[in-house]
């Protein structure tokens, strides 16, 4: 609250945008990191910021893994936008590529999570829109599911088995090559 | 004790509710075919929402972008595929896999991904219409749609084919990838001018052994019986610009079909009686061939000498061949003179043969039939 006056000379260099998660936590993030979610840019665009934006779905555990991701890929888009029109530039290839590098490291630690975590972060990518972070979070469920069986599926996720045991023989039955 | 650990009991009791549906169906269209067919009996609500339409677009245009895997589904499974959409994305020289087919006669032509078969096209037909129905389905999607309009009237199959919304989809998708590249639509039309009767096109496209390959946007058809003043050998599109064969045509001796391989039409050449293989490549559009491939089979790999063996593709990577003969697959590889094979229906098995076809970068047999 206090910040509002000290922050004058920087803020057309990096507008600052306040997220309030469920359980009322408020997160300064700058409009770069926050418009990487296409909700809030829209609620941006606008104009419907001031005093924070309130985010009813998101825990503030979840929210900060949420913005950790965030801050990361917007360097990552920053950077990009930058080398662009030097793209030919075999030293900033190599820049890029030190980058994106680190960036895939940065996404395997951040997608060390128990499951019910990373449900939720997945969750909260598709309310915010994220594509990248849904994207990731979504793939790495489905590496996570690949080998498994129908049973370990229903086990896994607690999912009934609501198939008579005739429909689940015919479809065992048509499709027993991907059984084997 | 239970319940001692919390985060672990929580971490394995998920409810499947925990997710919208829209994230099941995010999350299992990022899958493989295999598990996706075997998590068809994990629920009721996950059979339906892979057996839908709109799971199977999404589906494949996910794997458009992803990693590829061979996969070759075994003899004795068959799902009825149509055919046939193109999508928008035109295919680059330097991918990887690149398709091409011959003899997959009387085969639908899976050009960028498959439709399941709605029953009634064409429903009461048999054996003959039935079995062609893809193939013109995939020419018949290249045409204007005026001609398309006229051979609504051509038999009760076609015109319940036509009517379908995959085929206006795929009609629509084609004539919009090749807008912006050609000017010119597809012309059913011979050089001279005359307007061409359905039955010669299908004459044409009859000796061509199945379907054509696609190769810079036109749809390419080898002529190898004279016909309609064209020599044997000769090449065509469906514009019908008419491309020399190679001088190496030598005659009725040797099978000749062309492929698409490394996104280069090619003619193959087998000599039965040689037991030998003979791709050559087309150079500066039709004005020079080359030899890319001489493969002695009969030789080093009696099982691949059959008349029937087909080029699949090239893997970019080692330079090596997929040959296919309806009975065994496998790579051949040049450096070695080697065959390796992959899949092979056994010697027992003696009247079904299987039909490859590169999907995108998967490979799957359709369907296996008695010949």
């Amino acid at each position: 609250m206090a910040s509002a006056g000290s922050g004058d000379e920087k803020a057309a260099a990096a507008a600052m945008i306040t997220l309030i998660s469920s359980d009322n936590e408020k997160f300064e993030v700058t409009e770069a990191t926050a418009t990487l979610s296409q909700t809030i840019r829209h609620m941006i665009e606008d104009g419907c910021t001031d005093g924070g934006v309130p985010l009813p779905n998101v825990t503030s555990k979840i929210l900060a893994r949420v913005i950790e991701y965030c801050k990361k890929h917007a360097t990552a888009a920053a950077g990009e936008e930058g080398s662009s029109s030097s793209f030919s530039d075999a030293a900033f290839l190599e820049v890029d590529r030190a980058f994106l590098e680190e960036l895939e490291e940065f996404d395997d630690a951040f997608l060390e999570v128990d499951r019910a975590t990373l449900f939720d972060l997945i969750l909260a990518a598709n309310y915010l829109d994220i594509k990248g972070l849904l994207n990731l979070t979504c793939q790495k469920v489905a590496d996570s599911v690949k080998g498994k069986t129908p049973e370990q599926i229903r086990e896994m996720y607690n999912i009934v088995n609501d198939l008579t045991p005739e429909e689940e023989a015919e479809i065992r039955r048509e499709t027993q090559w991907a059984f084997e | 004790m239970e319940g001692a650990t919390s985060s672990a009991s929580s971490n394995k009791r998920i409810k499947a509710s925990a997710l919208p549906e829209e994230i099941v169906e995010e999350i299992l269209s990022r899958l493989p075919a295999k598990p996706l067919r075997r998590f068809q009996c994990v629920s009721r609500p996950w059979r339906d929402l892979i057996a839908s339409p709109s799971f199977r677009d999404l589906h494949s245009s996910k794997l458009a972008g992803a990693r590829r895997r061979l996969f070759v589904r075994p003899a004795g499974f068959c799902e009825p595929l149509q055919g046939v959409r193109r999508g928008p994305e035109r295919r680059r020289p330097g991918d990887r896999i690149l398709t091409g087919w011959r003899r997959a006669r009387r085969w639908p032509v899976p050009h960028r991904g498959v439709v399941r078969r709605e029953p009634r096209v064409g429903g009461p037909h048999k054996r003959r219409d039935h079995l062609t129905a893809g193939a013109w389905y995939s020419v018949l999607s290249r045409l204007p749609a005026r001609t398309v309009g006229r051979f609504n009237q051509v038999c009760k199959g076609w015109r319940a084919m036509i009517k379908t919304e995959c085929f206006v989809d795929s009609h629509l998708l084609y004539h919009q990838a090749n807008q912006s590249s050609s000017s010119t639509s597809p012309k059913v039309m011979f050089t001279d001018g005359k307007p061409n009767s359905f039955k010669s096109l299908e004459d044409l496209i009859g000796t061509s052994d199945g379907a054509p390959p696609l190769v810079d946007g036109s749809s390419r058809a080898v002529c190898s019986k004279p016909c309609h003043g064209l020599n044997g050998g000769s090449f065509m599109c469906y514009d019908f610009v008419c491309n020399p064969a190679t001088d190496y045509y030598k005659g009725s001796d040797e099978c000749v079909s062309i492929v698409e391989l490394q996104g280069q039409l090619c003619m193959v050449c087998s000599h039965p009686r040689k037991g030998t293989l003979e791709i050559w490549a087309m150079k500066d559009n039709g004005r020079r061939w080359s030899m890319e491939y001489y493969v002695e089979a009969g030789r080093f790999s009696p099982e691949y000498s059959s008349e029937l063996v087909t080029p699949i593709a090239v893997d970019s990577k080692d330079g090596r061949l997929l040959l296919s003969t309806g009975k065994v697959l496998g790579y051949y590889d040049p450096k070695t003179a080697k065959m390796e094979t992959v899949y092979s229906l056994g010697k027992q098995i003696k009247n079904k043969k299987f039909v490859p076809i590169l999907f995108q970068e998967s490979l799957i047999d359709p369907c296996d039939r008695v010949f």
